[in-house]
């Protein structure tokens, strides 16, 4: 074996490695995404044992608008459409996550989200954050609260884009 | 409408078909082990919020398995070191006082007979012994065990029923992932969602209707001892059983008591009115105080679904099939209507988890 073909880590690197757990992984990425803040790694490892891990090939289908939902689901890997009428409303990537309100509403999912490529998502859904809840309540009050935080996000952004829909509409019949 | 079209409008009905056929194919199958398969459940349903505790403090499930055994185990041994010989005492006292209802019947027949010749008839009823004298093997319990495969029976659920349940509670999470995991991307959501709503409502059913027998074998039970009954344990524990069956349990609870009634010594027909009373009063408690607090809601299904779903699944399963007859009912609708709402993607606003 030559010199080159010996790896260079100092043997304790062995020790404090990360295992190869594919649940590190979407802990890791959860832990980034302001649901889980206030979250301790630990939990998130907790959580993402509890996920559902789903494949979606390249223009498959993963949300049709108007079919029930019951959960948020998060990019391990790949990147997804989100659509309506046709119209591509925003291209996500790894690490982004879609479809929270049916964390908290039995309501029908309100546009299609399409796989753009090979795509490895994370599925997190309403009983398991019942469950969390159930089993871990500190965290799971910290979760809802997240939850709702990112909840009345996307609608102060919605009635922003809402406004400004009416002012351009109020300019144009000027 | 072509075959095509057909098939998509009519795709809830043809699922749920496919779903009954494939789950009588899956009974059918596990018959022979079906008794200790829904004892094995009943008792992770009881155990798992003892491992979920352990879980959660950071125990693995291996170790949770093996203390919720454990805990299982000393609550059989106190079961049978407290329970059991009373039990067998007390049976072996109904059995002693059964013997005598021949003799009691045949005075009942003699005296009959001599009052219609009284009135002209010349009828003699003595022949109605005979009757005894064929049915008297089925009241020999030695007899019954010995002539069937009850023995063998009780040893392989003895020995399954814990090797199920140790499993169930080490790796049902894992299975049902993995079960789940299988279902197609497309159907994925529906899936957790018809399981979900089904596991919720089968749960609620099972502790309310453990709650349920308990209270209702203490009440009967009590009210047994208070009217002068020898045998008030057993016939309480055996009330409270019965009274799992739908309807129908009531009459069969009140058969043993009012048997054992006729066979005391002199007769007293206020102890038999006294037996029906306690029955009586302990359904109405029953049906106004427990099934509105513990067991509301837990079903809704409309009462004569009930009754025919418990004589066919009784013709069928005996016994264990009028037990089983109302969850299987109930879970057939959530399927049902969770498919039917899913495949058309419309929410389901009545139902809620918590």
């Amino acid at each position: 074996m030559s010199n080159d073909q010996i790896p260079n880590d100092p043997l304790w690197h062995n020790f404090f490695r990360k295992s190869a757990d594919p649940h590190h992984v979407v802990a890791d990425l959860w832990k980034k995404t302001p649901l889980f803040n206030n979250i301790s790694w630990r939990r998130c490892l907790t959580l993402s044992r509890m996920m559902h891990m789903r494949h979606y090939s390249k223009g498959e289908l993963i949300f049709k608008d108007g079919e029930i939902g019951l959960g948020v689901a998060m990019i391990v890997s790949g990147s997804v459409h989100v659509k309506t009428g046709g119209r591509l409303l925003a291209e996500l990537q790894a690490g982004d996550f879609f479809g929270e309100i049916a964390l908290v509403l039995d309501e029908p999912r309100t546009a299609n989200v399409i796989a753009a490529e090979e795509t490895k998502l994370a599925f997190f859904l309403r009983p398991d954050l019942e469950e969390f809840i159930e089993q871990f309540p500190k965290h799971g009050a910290i979760l809802t609260f997240n939850l709702s935080k990112v909840l009345a996000n996307r609608l102060r952004e919605a009635n922003a884009a809402l406004r400004q829909a009416d002012n351009s509409q109020d300019a144009r019949n000027l | 409408m072509d075959i095509a079209q057909f098939l998509k409008s009519r795709s809830s009905e043809l699922t749920f078909i496919g779903i009954v056929l494939a789950a009588v194919l899956g009974l059918i199958l596990i018959q022979p082990v079906l008794v200790p398969v829904i004892l094995s459940f009943t008792l992770y349903a009881m155990l798992e919020p003892i491992s979920d505790t352990l879980y959660r403090l950071g125990m693995r499930r291996s170790y949770t398995a093996f203390i919720s055994m454990f805990v299982l185990l000393l609550i059989s041994t106190l079961i049978v070191l407290l329970v059991v010989p009373e039990i067998v005492s007390q049976v072996g006292h109904i059995q002693s006082q059964l013997g005598r209802l021949e003799n009691i019947t045949d005075d009942i027949f003699k005296n009959i007979t001599t009052q219609l010749r009284g009135f002209g008839i010349n009828a003699d009823l003595s022949d109605s012994k005979q009757l005894f004298e064929k049915s008297k093997p089925q009241l020999d319990l030695a007899t019954v065990i010995a002539k069937s495969d009850i023995m063998i029976q009780i040893v392989v659920t003895a020995v399954l029923v814990p090797l199920f349940t140790f499993f169930l509670v080490r790796d049902f999470k894992t299975l049902r992932h993995n079960v789940l995991g299988t279902l197609p991307n497309r159907y994925f959501e529906l899936g957790w969602l018809i399981y979900y709503r089904v596991a919720y409502q089968l749960q609620r059913y099972v502790r309310g209707i453990m709650i349920q027998s308990l209270l209702v074998g203490l009440i009967s039970g009590t009210g047994f001892y208070l009217v002068g009954f020898e045998t008030p344990f057993l016939l309480g524990a055996l009330a409270g059983m019965l009274n799992v069956i739908p309807y129908i349990g009531m009459i069969l609870a009140m058969t043993p008591p009012v048997l054992i009634s006729l066979t005391t010594e002199p007769f007293e027909p206020t102890m038999t009115f006294s037996a029906i009373a306690v029955v009586v009063i302990t359904q109405l408690i029953d049906n106004v105080i427990i099934i509105p607090t513990v067991i509301a809601h837990a079903v809704s299904l409309h009462p004569l679904t009930v009754i025919a779903g418990v004589i066919i699944f009784g013709n069928a399963f005996g016994m264990l099939g009028m037990i089983v007859a109302i969850p299987v009912l109930a879970a057939m609708k959530i399927v049902y209507v969770g498919l039917k709402q899913g495949l058309k993607h419309e929410p389901d606003k009545q139902f809620r988890f918590s």
